[in-house]
């Protein structure tokens, strides 16, 4: 088995032990989708999708720092940094995507989508970002409660900064394919920005994180 | 003969807190080495450095071989078991699934950890000296020819602690390199040198 599914494994199976996060992780979306629908909000899609964003984030954030102080260890002990990186990356963004497609699913079964392509195609690059954005947050601040702050506050911020603003967020893609108040998007330009934001926000965490594990 | 593993001039600080200074060591192969000194020294600082997890202000570190650590305060994931951490850390080094359990689980039996029964349990619900006997075989498997442990021992009843001297012993006589940073005064006439790290004024 190649290294870096081993250390997949050994994550999945941390994840797996944490059944109630795994649980919040969908139910905090569902509930606030649900709660929004039952109120009969149109942006009731956004708003869990949303939510999907954020707790695909601090999954990834919880991880991170989770492992802060076996990383080096394993390193020393004989893997390479970029191993443990894919083998995290895949867990977290299998998850993600995971989490992505049961609330499609619960969508589908409480409410068609205007444009079920846009709403696709919102969380799946909604759960890339989040991905990174909680690895990225996680190596910066390296505290839990200032962590999870952050990323609440990056996520509550995102669908009332003004236009401008808000554009320049990184859930910004995500909002805007899933917000059925507006007029249906053009796809290109907000699938170049969740792509251009992954690969920076990947890249910065990396290279930070890195830096971190890689023996002296 | 040629160390296995040499330190030179080591320095490392905390923000303003200076903790080593021009640090020197070498350890060769055969030799079980003593680190000493008072809390705060530097001990597990020196020896993070050496082990390549710290990287030093000023120096450098040089080994020949594989260098096992095993560090103070164990580093596992919580939830994971002990067979899930041998199957982990066996990976590092090359170690086939059924080898590094099959590895692991007769040195964790021979520190009396009964891997049979407690081998599934997550490592959060180990005892304290449970967890110690999985941290100090982990940084074994492999087979390292380097040794760095940093006080493996605490928490470990009376006849693990006796037990893992005798490893020393054979490591020893393997021509395995060891150090071992250690408070145990009375324990030094098992090293063939005592090393004191001495402590920095405050800076």
């Amino acid at each position: 088995m190649p290294r870096w599914m081993t250390l997949a494994e050994a994550q999945a199976r941390d994840l797996a032990g944490r059944w109630l996060a795994l649980a919040l992780l969908f139910a905090l979306p569902a509930t606030w989708y649900l709660a929004e629908r039952a109120a009969g909000q149109p942006w009731a899609v956004g708003a869990g999708a949303l939510a999907t964003g954020w707790t695909s984030g601090a999954a990834a954030l919880f991880a991170v720092l989770g492992s802060r102080r076996i990383d080096p260890r394993l390193v020393q002990a004989g893997y390479r940094p970029r191993d443990l990186l894919f083998g995290r990356l895949a867990v977290l963004l299998g998850l993600a995507l995971l989490t992505a497609a049961a609330f499609t699913l619960l969508i589908l079964a409480f409410s068609w989508p205007r444009n079920l392509a846009n709403v696709l195609l919102g969380l799946g690059l909604g759960a890339v970002v989040a991905v990174t954005l909680g690895w990225v947050v996680a190596v910066l601040v390296p505290h839990e409660l200032e962590a999870v702050l952050i990323l609440i506050g990056i996520a509550g911020i995102s669908p009332t900064a003004p236009g401008p603003v808000g554009e320049w967020l990184p859930f910004y893609a995500l909002l805007r394919f899933t917000d059925e108040t507006r007029p249906d998007p053009a796809a290109w330009p907000l699938i170049v920005h969740a792509i251009a934001y992954a690969l920076v926000l990947g890249g910065a965490a990396t290279l930070l994180w890195q830096r971190r594990v890689r023996l002296g | 003969m040629k160390p296995a593993l040499t330190a030179t001039g080591i320095g490392k600080r905390f923000g303003r807190r200076v903790v080593l200074t021009g640090a020197d060591l070498a350890v060769s192969p055969g030799e079980v080495v003593a680190l000493v000194g008072e809390n705060g020294a530097g001990k597990t600082t020196l020896l993070r450095i050496c082990a390549g997890v710290l990287r030093p202000d000023r120096g450098l570190v040089s080994t020949r071989g594989r260098v096992g650590y095993c560090p103070q305060e164990p580093a596992l994931l919580e939830r994971l078991s002990a067979r899930d951490h041998l199957v982990l850390f066996g990976g590092a080094v090359g170690l086939e699934r059924g080898r590094a359990l099959a590895e692991g689980a007769r040195a964790l039996d021979a520190l009396g950890f009964a891997f049979a029964g407690q081998g599934r349990i997550s490592v959060r619900h180990l005892s304290g000296g449970g967890r110690q006997k999985l941290n100090l075989v982990l940084s074994l498997l492999g087979d390292p020819d380097v040794i760095l442990l940093d006080e493996p021992y605490q928490g470990f009843d009376h006849g693990a602690y006796a037990d893992f001297w005798e490893w020393v012993g054979a490591w020893r006589d393997r021509g395995k390199s060891v150090l071992i940073a250690t408070h145990l005064l009375a324990e030094l006439w098992r090293a063939d040198r005592v090393i004191e790290v001495p402590s920095c004024p405050a800076g």
